[in-house]
């Protein structure tokens, strides 16, 4: 747990609500959330001295996008950094795209925050 | 036992006294019945040993003290914790679907509203709407055990709690309306809006529609008049009359007071001359009398009255006579039978008239105040009041009847007054039908209105057929 306290968990999503809400619940148990609401930023987070335990991708944000996303996965993938995607009940299909490339869950909205946060704990330790 | 009072008086009077302390109270109503208000009038009865709470999760602090200065409520002494979503919950798209709102929001909810009762200790809590929680979680045992939870806790604090809901057929309130100790609804029907209480665990209140306004001042409820159980005995013993011999002799001395009495007859036969001849009696003794006029305007009836020599117009400015103009859609038939009430006491009015029953009718909500009409009538004779209830029959001649509407059960004496065709003449007759308090003169005698005079004729004798309209000479037949 005290490792865990300064994990940084990459959140590839747009809408600002949903961020909120997830740096809220992350930092409640000592996680650091930081949003990514695309390809560059993500490059350039990638890029920086910082070791993100793990990433929660919003594949709704980018639905129509499949170019972005494939290069979000790619990217996630080539740092060997395991992420997690969430997806609108009505699209699991676009989600489950995701694990071809990796993607270790795919969870429909709206997830329960303990199930989250529970498989946070398992992968992000 | 020891009640606390809502705020609104008139509440208070249904409540028999107000609200039992440490419980918890659905208030339940549409849109726009005024749930909020009551919610705001119970906190600001606070006194100096209470403290008052707001628990808000619709409208900003600033809109509810901008609607409560508009109403005329200080609200300064209330502590308002507003859990409405502010604007930049929309402006920077602060909605989120992530986790459910359960998930979210219920937390940092309860622990705001923890963090206001341990910090202010309040006697008064009113939560609006408590239907918010519903939403909230995740299904309805749930919701209900959280509800009485978060009930509890804030009784067991020490405080009473009012609270809201929004009912609908989808999302009805009716667990809400088994938790609560007391439901409290805001509702309307076709006279207007009005106050029921449906429940009140521990506690008798009155039953029924009571009509309620919203206006300057805040929530105003009129309590329906219920007849007191018993008469005060000793003001039967005394006896209005008209001054007139012949009519008082026809009533053995005159009206019974504190008697409901009916003056029933045809559109312009003189009835309420008949009665303002008993309101000038009544005056010319020094008593305080009342007229409500739900047809004829003041003035008319004034110069009709001077006309017939009638001396109403002293009275009238001296105070010993009130009369006042009741103009459709002014009152609500609780709210005029409440101003009536106050009135009679405040004023010690001993005879009230109101001209005319059809115009009660109309004037305050149709045919659905009938049974108001009766608590009315029957609760002022038992204050000791001598009502006097004039009634228009729509038949000129014809089938006699003494009402139309129903309503002759109510009286204690009925006095009838009909046109009657002989020889191409138009005539008019009196009788008294019914006098529960004494005798009567049972005979029909002519009557004649003219300047000076309400002028009794002979018994009517050889006819038979008048009260029909068309009499018949005896032989005939």
């Amino acid at each position: 747990m005290i490792a865990a306290a300064a994990a940084t968990i990459l959140l590839v999503m747009k809408k600002p609500g949903n961020v909120r809400v997830m740096q809220q619940t992350l930092a409640r148990s000592g996680y650091t959330g930081k949003m990514i609401s695309g390809v560059a930023e993500l490059q350039a987070t990638l890029a920086e001295p910082l070791s993100p335990r793990l990433g929660i991708v919003d594949v709704t944000d980018f639905g129509s996008n499949g170019r972005q996303i494939h290069t979000i996965y790619t990217c996630l993938q080539e740092r060997s950094i395991p992420f997690v995607v969430l997806s609108a009940p009505q699209a699991l299909d676009l989600g489950n795209h995701s694990f071809a490339y990796g993607a270790t869950n795919v969870l429909p909205k709206p997830i329960a925050k303990s199930a989250l946060l529970q498989l946070i704990h398992g992968l992000a330790a | 036992m020891e009640r606390l009072c809502t705020g609104v008086d008139g509440l208070d009077e249904i409540l028999h006294g107000g609200l039992i302390p440490q419980r918890s109270y659905l208030i339940r109503g549409g849109p726009g019945r005024g749930k909020t208000t009551l919610g705001l009038h119970f906190l600001t009865a606070v006194d100096d040993s209470e403290s008052a709470l707001f628990i808000g999760f619709q409208e900003p602090e600033a809109q509810l003290h901008s609607n409560a200065a508009s109403l005329g409520i200080d609200v300064s002494a209330v502590t308002f914790l507003s859990l409405a979503p502010d604007a930049q919950f929309f402006t920077e798209q602060q909605s989120y679907d992530v986790f459910a709102a359960a998930d979210v929001e219920q937390q940092p909810l309860v622990e705001a509203i923890i963090q206001a009762v341990e910090h202010h200790h309040p006697t008064r809590v009113f939560v609006d709407s408590l239907s918010q929680l519903r939403f909230l979680s995740t299904d309805i045992f749930q919701y209900r055990k959280q509800v009485l939870s978060f009930l509890r806790y804030l009784t067991q604090r020490g405080a009473t709690v009012l609270f809201s809901s929004e009912s609908s057929r989808e999302l009805p309130d009716d667990d809400l309306q088994f938790i609560a100790d007391g439901v409290i609804n805001l509702e309307a029907d076709v006279s207007g809006p009005a106050i029921r209480i449906s429940k009140m665990r521990g506690s008798s209140f009155r039953f029924g529609m009571h009509h309620m306004r919203v206006a300057g001042g805040g929530l105003k409820v009129f309590p329906r008049m219920i007849p007191a159980s018993s008469r005060r005995a000793e003001l039967q013993l005394q006896c209005w009359g008209t001054g007139v011999k012949k009519i008082d002799e026809l009533l053995h001395g005159g009206l019974a007071a504190s008697t409901v009495s009916l003056i029933t007859g045809p559109s312009g036969i003189g009835k309420s001359t008949l009665a303002a001849l008993f309101v000038a009696e009544a005056a010319r003794r020094g008593e305080r009398a009342a007229i409500f006029l739900f047809e004829e305007e003041i003035a008319f009836f004034l110069r009709r009255a001077k006309n017939l020599h009638l001396p109403l117009e002293e009275p009238f400015a001296d105070g010993r006579i009130s009369i006042e103009q009741v103009e459709p859609m002014r009152y609500l038939v609780d709210e005029f039978t409440m101003r009536v009430r106050e009135q009679v006491e405040e004023a010690d009015v001993k005879m009230v008239v109101l001209d005319s029953v059809t115009g009660f009718e109309i004037a305050l909500g149709g045919e659905a105040v009938r049974e108001r009409l009766h608590a009315f009538a029957k609760g002022l004779s038992r204050l000791g009041v001598t009502v006097l209830l004039i009634n228009e029959i729509e038949a000129m001649t014809g089938e006699f009847r003494i009402s139309e509407k129903s309503i002759s059960y109510l009286s204690d004496n009925v006095i009838f007054l009909r046109y009657m065709e002989i020889d191409g003449m138009l005539k008019k007759a009196i009788g008294v039908l019914k006098k529960r308090l004494s005798g009567f003169d049972n005979r029909l005698h002519t009557f004649e209105i003219g300047p000076g005079a309400f002028k009794i004729g002979a018994p009517i004798h050889g006819l038979h057929g008048v009260l029909g309209g068309t009499p018949m000479p005896q032989d005939e037949s």
